[in-house]
């Protein structure tokens, strides 16, 4: 049965600290087998005074002023030094002291307890830097970068942002951030936000952010919540990245784009048209006048019949020249060899509004199809028929173009019109058709730049499908332009031409 | 009169052969011209009582001529012809001091009226 002193002396022992016992001036009257075996120097050696050799000299002056304090006000405190250990090396230890007190109040004792905290302070240190490291990382990149708190409010901007604002942080903090936005774009970029803090979504928006100068820019607007261990919000860190410069190219591009084609398609039009023009009267206007001097030569006091003849002969070759002029016009009109083939109408719709769905968006115009599933497949040329949904669907965004007081809303639907027929209807919430049957007139056109071959071509693919073509004034505002197709039951013939000849007078 | 020409420019040959038996069948003496540029350089402006001028051509075209010849011949009767007409290209021409434009295929009876007429005006 071990002594109470031998079990006390069990315990100070093997505590898992450091321990030691000094006398009310600082020298040192006990320490533990810890404490000895960590410092490897004797009981001998370290009493009195001898403990301090342990201490790091940097630390050794700093620690006895802070005892000596202590030892005076009777306080206990914690203080942070280095301890050596026996190899030599250098560790931080935490220091807890506490005083005993005589009945008076005075100091006659100082316990303390030394606890290892050197990996701690690495630790600390690695953090720190790491920190360190990663502030100059986020204030470098050439990014805008930002921090939310989870519930959306702004808690950090990096010096980009403030330098590309020109406003201070506190202008920005919880949702001062944004006033900055562009007026039209503020709401949904709010909204959007809104949402995404609610559900944790990634966060996504385009809007334009005025600068110090007060000019606005164009911006993606990017975040993704920080989850901790147990999947919970904690924090959302984004991005704002400039697309200005991006932004101005797209549509640059865009208008240059609409420019060409229709500038492409006006010039080969007119260009077309004034070749005809050109090849047909130059041989007529010869004719006309060698017929006139035809008469002439014959009619004199002395009729030239040499020069009549020739005249004459001249208003042959000519005539057929003109003839010639004529059949390769009609050349030009006929379209190339049909290549027929069974075709889902709504398929081709989808394909066409896919094709159009950039041009629609940036006209903001919201589509709605209704297309009858399971409509029979009807017999045609895929690619007349693209064309003829193309130019329909065309005629309607341009109907809209000015509509700025209620929704651009194009309408497509598909149904079966009768046992043998196709119906497809196509609605624009535009500015509608004075004169809808003028509307399919070649050249007969409303629109600015426009060359109004769109319809009467559009016409012209519907006749040679033996379909229909026909424009109905919307309810309310708009036009609705209607075409049905037969759905052929025969054998589908290859090769078919589709003469289109709008000379075709018969 | 007899050494003053009406001329015609007009890069059709076979535009070119009809005005030329028209004039003729006229009593009026004609010469012909594939080009402005070759008109030009025939020297011939100085006796042409008439001109009959083709607005487009290729190389220099009918207004351009037109301007050319005004310093020279400020009062020179120019009719033009041409094969691609529009309201906006007559009022150009007869802004320009022409006599007339008429499109292809002209009438030859006015042609030669207005020959006449601008023939009258000169002598």
């Amino acid at each position: 049965m071990k002594e109470p002193e031998d079990q006390l002396r069990t315990i100070i022992d093997t505590i898992p600290t450091l321990t030691w016992a000094a006398h009310a001036d600082g020298s040192a009257e006990f320490f533990n087998k810890r404490w000895l075996d960590y410092t490897g120097i004797s009981e001998k050696e370290a009493e009195k005074w001898g403990w301090t050799t342990t201490v790091h000299p940097h630390d050794r002056t700093r620690l006895m002023d802070y005892w000596h304090t202590l030892s005076a006000s009777g306080e206990s405190g914690e203080i942070e030094a280095r301890l050596r250990r026996w190899d030599g090396q250098y560790r931080w230890f935490h220091a807890r002291v506490e005083p005993l007190l005589d009945e008076r109040g005075s100091v006659i004792r100082g316990y303390g307890l030394l606890t290892d905290i050197d990996d701690l302070k690495q630790a600390h240190e690695d953090l720190r830097t790491r920190e360190q490291e990663l502030s100059l990382i986020v204030e470098t990149i050439p990014a805008l970068v930002w921090c939310a708190d989870k519930d959306g409010r702004l808690t950090y901007v990096n010096q980009r942002v403030i330098s590309y604002i020109g406003s201070p942080f506190e202008e920005l903090v919880d949702c001062g951030w944004l006033r900055f936005l562009h007026p039209q774009d503020e709401e949904m970029t709010q909204q959007a936000w809104s949402e995404s803090v609610a559900t944790g979504h990634f966060f996504q928006a385009r809007s334009r952010l005025q600068r110090s100068d007060g000019v606005y820019r164009w911006f993606q607007l990017m975040g993704q919540p920080l989850r901790n261990v147990e999947g919970l919000m904690v924090r959302w860190y984004g991005l704002l990245i400039d697309m200005d410069d991006y932004e101005k190219t797209q549509e640059l591009l865009r208008e240059k784009e609409t420019h060409l084609s229709r500038t492409i398609r006006a010039a080969t039009v007119g260009e077309l048209a004034a070749s005809i023009a050109h090849e047909v009267n130059q041989p007529l206007a010869a004719v006309v006048a060698n017929g006139y001097a035809c008469l002439r030569w014959l009619s004199m006091q002395s009729p030239n019949l040499v020069k009549a003849q020739e005249a004459a002969e001249r208003i042959v070759r000519d005539g057929n020249e003109a003839g010639e002029v004529i059949q390769r016009i009609r050349a030009l009109f006929k379209m190339n060899s049909a290549k027929v083939a069974r075709i889902e109408l709504n398929e081709l719709i989808r394909e066409v509004l896919r094709l159009m769905s950039d041009e629609l968006t940036r006209k903001r115009v919201i589509v709605h199809t209704e297309l009858q599933s399971d409509l029979p497949t009807l017999t045609g040329d895929r690619i007349q028929l693209q064309q003829l949904v193309l130019n329909l669907v065309l005629n309607g965004v341009e109907a809209m173009d000015s509509v700025a007081d209620r929704q651009r809303s194009l309408t497509v639907q598909t149904s079966l019109d009768d046992s043998a027929n196709l119906l497809a209807k196509i609605s624009d919430s535009g500015t509608g058709l004075k004169d809808p049957e003028k509307a399919f007139e070649a050249f007969y056109t409303t629109k600015e730049n426009g060359m109004g071959m769109g319809l009467s071509i559009s016409r012209s693919i519907i006749e040679a499908h033996k379909g229909r073509l026909w424009a109905v004034p919307g309810k309310t505002w708009g036009t609705m332009f209607c075409f049905s197709l037969p759905i052929s039951s025969g054998q589908i013939s290859a090769g078919t031409t589709a003469a289109t000849c709008p000379l075709d007078q018969d | 009169m007899a050494d003053q020409f009406v001329v015609a420019i007009d890069d059709d040959h076979r535009v070119r052969q009809s005005i030329e038996s028209l004039l003729e069948s006229a009593d009026y003496s004609p010469l012909v011209f594939a080009s402005a540029k070759e008109f030009m350089k025939s020297g011939m402006l100085a006796r042409t009582a008439c001109l009959i001028l083709d607005v487009r051509m290729p190389g220099m075209g009918g207004i351009e001529l037109q301007h050319r010849i005004r310093s020279e011949r400020p009062l020179l009767p120019i009719i033009f012809i041409s094969a691609h007409w529009n309201s906006q290209s007559r009022e150009q021409a007869l802004g320009e001091g022409a006599l007339d434009l008429l499109p292809k295929p002209f009438d030859a009876a006015d042609l030669l009226e207005l020959i006449r007429k601008a023939l009258m005006h000169e002598s």
